[in-house]
């Protein structure tokens, strides 16, 4: 193994997961096409990847009970809420507090669409 | 479809949809990371859900540099490193009971799946997220560097610590 490919073995396990950029993307291939040894570790990393992937994948989503804990959260730091009207025209208030600022905010819903109701601030 | 940054917009108008979008966008790449990094399934559903709250809270101060997800992989990080230190006093830190494989396992590639993830999880936590972030989110080592606040040359060795103890177990 040359010192060259020392270098570009670091690179290797970035290669194979997709994952390496310009301009070592290019070099590196470009050594690839000269180095079988290189070659054959690459190929070693590419079904090491892949494995990973294949235990991770198997780690389960989160359950809807994750959410709905969220907001159940959310719904309490936004302090007041008040919601008029229908899904053909609307209006939805709310008190949020961020920080320590305490912000009003509200909709406009016409149709199932949002609008806005106060101008966004930067 | 809208864009993360533009849900993200909303979320930091206290749009709870645009925060629901978010949670079926990316709490199952969340998940699978707090997964991977704590070792625990009950500890990963706190940390998903301390993650989108922190999200929540700090929408606003999103610097937009990074990716929303690779922002989001950031907080997951500290909150499941949170979650270690305040669950396992005096246990080291994301140090975590593998499964072992059984060695009864009938089919070759179960078999190896289950040696893969006792290694995955026999890491330390340091090297198993670079891993995960390398191998599952696909991130450049630059911007594994950046997420974790460290050298880059510290990234690739601990990719090659963390490869050599994982190429054990698949020859
Ligand atoms: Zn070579």
């Amino acid at each position: 193994m040359s010192s060259d490919c020392e270098l570009f073995r670091q690179w290797l396990p970035w290669y194979a997961a997709g994952a390496l950029v310009d301009p070592e993307r290019d070099q590196l291939a470009a050594h690839l096409a000269t180095c079988a040894a290189c070659r054959e570790a690459l190929a070693r990393d590419v079904v090491l990847v892949g494995e990973v992937r294949h235990v991770l994948d198997e780690f389960p989503s989160p359950r809807e009970e994750v959410w709905e804990a969220i907001r159940a959260r959310t719904q309490h730091s936004s302090l007041a809420r008040v919601d008029l009207g229908s899904f053909v025209l609307g209006i939805s208030l709310w008190l949020v507090l961020r920080g320590r600022q305490l912000l009003l905010r509200g909709d406009l819903r016409l149709l199932g669409r949002r609008y806005p109701l106060f101008a966004e601030e930067g | 479809m809208t864009s993360d940054r533009e849900l993200l917009d909303h979320v930091a108008r206290g749009e709870e949809d645009a925060l629901h979008e978010l949670f079926r966008r990316y709490g199952g790449r969340v998940g699978r990371f707090a997964r991977t990094l704590t070792g625990r399934e009950d500890l990963a559903d706190d940390v998903v859900q301390e993650t989108f709250l922190a999200l929540w809270n700090g929408a606003g101060s999103f610097a937009g540099r990074a990716q929303v997800s690779t922002w989001l992989l950031g907080i997951a990080r500290n909150q499941a490193h949170a979650a270690l230190r305040k669950e396992a006093k005096g246990a080291r830190l994301g140090s975590v009971p593998s499964d072992l494989p059984d060695p009864r396992e009938e089919v070759e590639h179960e078999a190896r799946a289950a040696r893969v993830r006792a290694a995955l999880e026999r890491l330390p936590a340091e090297q198993r997220e670079v891993v995960f972030l390398a191998f599952y989110e696909g991130l450049p080592y630059r911007d594994i560097a950046e997420t974790l606040g460290v050298p880059e040359g510290t990234v690739k060795s601990r990719m090659h610590h963390a490869k050599r103890k994982l190429m054990e177990v698949l020859s």
